[in-house]
Parts: C-alpha cells; sequence; structure tokens
C-alpha cells in the first residue's frame, strides 16, 4: 500500500516536470524542452505501468516495463544531441 | 512578467526570436523592404552597424526560421518567416516598436527566459569559441 502511494507520487513529480518543461517549449520553442517534456511523461507513463501492470507480470517479462524508461532516456540524449547540431549550424 | 502593456504575441516573439535591438533593427530592416533581398554589407550600411555584426544577425534570424536565403550568390536574405504565426507576430511588433518603442526595448532588455534558456545553453557540449566568428 505505501509502496503504490510513493510510485504515485514518483509518478505525480514526474508528471510536474513533463508540464514545467512543456511551458518552456511554449515560451521559448526550444526543441530540447520538447524531448525533456516528453522524456519524463514517458518517465510518469513508466511509474504508472510499474504500478498498475507490473504486479500482475511474472519476473520473466517485467524487464519489458523498462524498455518506456530506455526510451525516455533516449529521448533525453537525443535532445542533447539535437541542441548541439542546432546550435553548431546556428553559428 | 515585466510586460510593459506588450500583446502576448509580441512577447513570445521577442522572447523567441530578439535578444538585442541590433536583431530587432536588422529583422524590421527586411520586414519593411521585402521587395529586394539583403546583403550583409547593404544591411551594415543601411543600420550603420559593422559588416560582421549584420552578417551575425542575419544567420542568427535564419536559424530563427524568420529569413529566406536566397539562392543568388553572396549570402543574401529575404524576410520569409516559415510560421504565419511569426508572419503577423513580426507585423504587430512592427506597429508596436513604432508606437512603443520603450516598452519594446525594455522588454527585450528584462529578458524574462533568460534563466531558462541558460538551462537549455548548459546542455551545449561545445560552446562558441570564443566568439572566434563574432566580428
Amino acid at each position: 500500500m505505501l509502496k503504490t502511494l510513493l510510485d504515485g507520487a514518483v509518478m505525480m513529480a514526474y508528471l510536474a516536470c513533463a508540464l514545467f518543461f512543456l511551458r518552456f517549449h511554449r515560451q521559448s520553442r526550444d526543441r530540447l524542452f520538447a524531448f525533456f517534456a516528453l522524456a519524463f511523461a514517458l518517465m510518469g507513463l513508466h511509474n504508472l505501468l510499474g504500478t498498475v501492470v507490473g504486479q500482475d507480470l511474472d519476473s520473466e517479462n517485467r524487464h519489458y516495463l523498462y524498455v518506456v524508461r530506455l526510451v525516455a532516456y533516449l529521448l533525453i540524449l537525443g535532445g542533447i544531441w539535437d541542441k548541439n547540431r542546432a546550435g553548431r549550424s546556428a553559428r | 512578467m515585466t510586460d510593459a502593456g506588450l500583446s502576448p504575441r509580441v512577447q513570445r516573439f521577442l522572447t523567441t526570436h530578439i535578444d538585442s535591438i541590433e536583431k530587432l533593427e536588422v529583422l524590421l530592416l527586411l520586414r519593411a523592404r521585402t521587395d529586394r533581398a539583403w546583403k550583409a554589407p547593404e544591411v551594415a550600411l543601411e543600420l550603420r552597424i559593422t559588416e560582421a555584426s549584420a552578417a551575425r544577425r542575419l544567420a542568427e534570424l535564419k536559424t530563427g526560421g524568420l529569413l529566406l536565403q536566397d539562392g543568388v550568390p553572396g549570402e543574401a536574405f529575404r524576410f520569409s518567416p516559415f510560421q504565419s504565426d511569426d508572419v503577423q507576430a513580426a507585423a504587430e511588433l512592427a506597429t508596436t516598436y513604432a508606437a512603443r518603442r520603450v516598452s519594446v526595448i525594455s522588454f527585450i532588455f528584462s529578458r524574462p527566459m533568460d534563466r531558462v534558456r541558460g538551462f537549455a545553453d548548459a546542455f551545449v557540449l561545445k560552446p562558441d569559441k570564443d566568439g572566434k566568428d563574432h566580428g
């Protein structure tokens, strides 16, 4: 019960971060923030799936949930790559 | 937020594209004279700024999606934003700048997005080489 509660709190924190980054993206139109918003939304989704679906999955399949998290991290890396690429072409 | 009585669209446009008065002047010049393509020396002459500075502003505005580089050699630019919203925002900005110049200038200098931009720029791994290519 406590774990579910904490998972919910962490998910809410991820989604709050995603909304902040979304706002920064709307204000600055910097794509980096869009990547970050999406990444944090995915991390929130991972938490949600872990809580809702994860407990029913057997240990053989549970690791598939982490693909969502992997995609989120790749999005952050992609955003940083994109930022550097854009920065270089701007010079 | 110090909006200085500017419309949200103008504020957003300034925040996104304009970080100096020089850039604003270059943009407004090209917007006012769309009948021809502008090269850096011509912009420099018209605005009485250095050629390198004009070239840099033109390149920045092009990167921001506001200018189109003409096919002619010598890097000539035209005012031609990719997004229709930018066209309207630039028109509104030109009107506002003519009527309330001080408000626009104050807003540019207040730079409300500075911290957010600073955060984003922290992810640039190789920053500008000490302004080597800046005149």
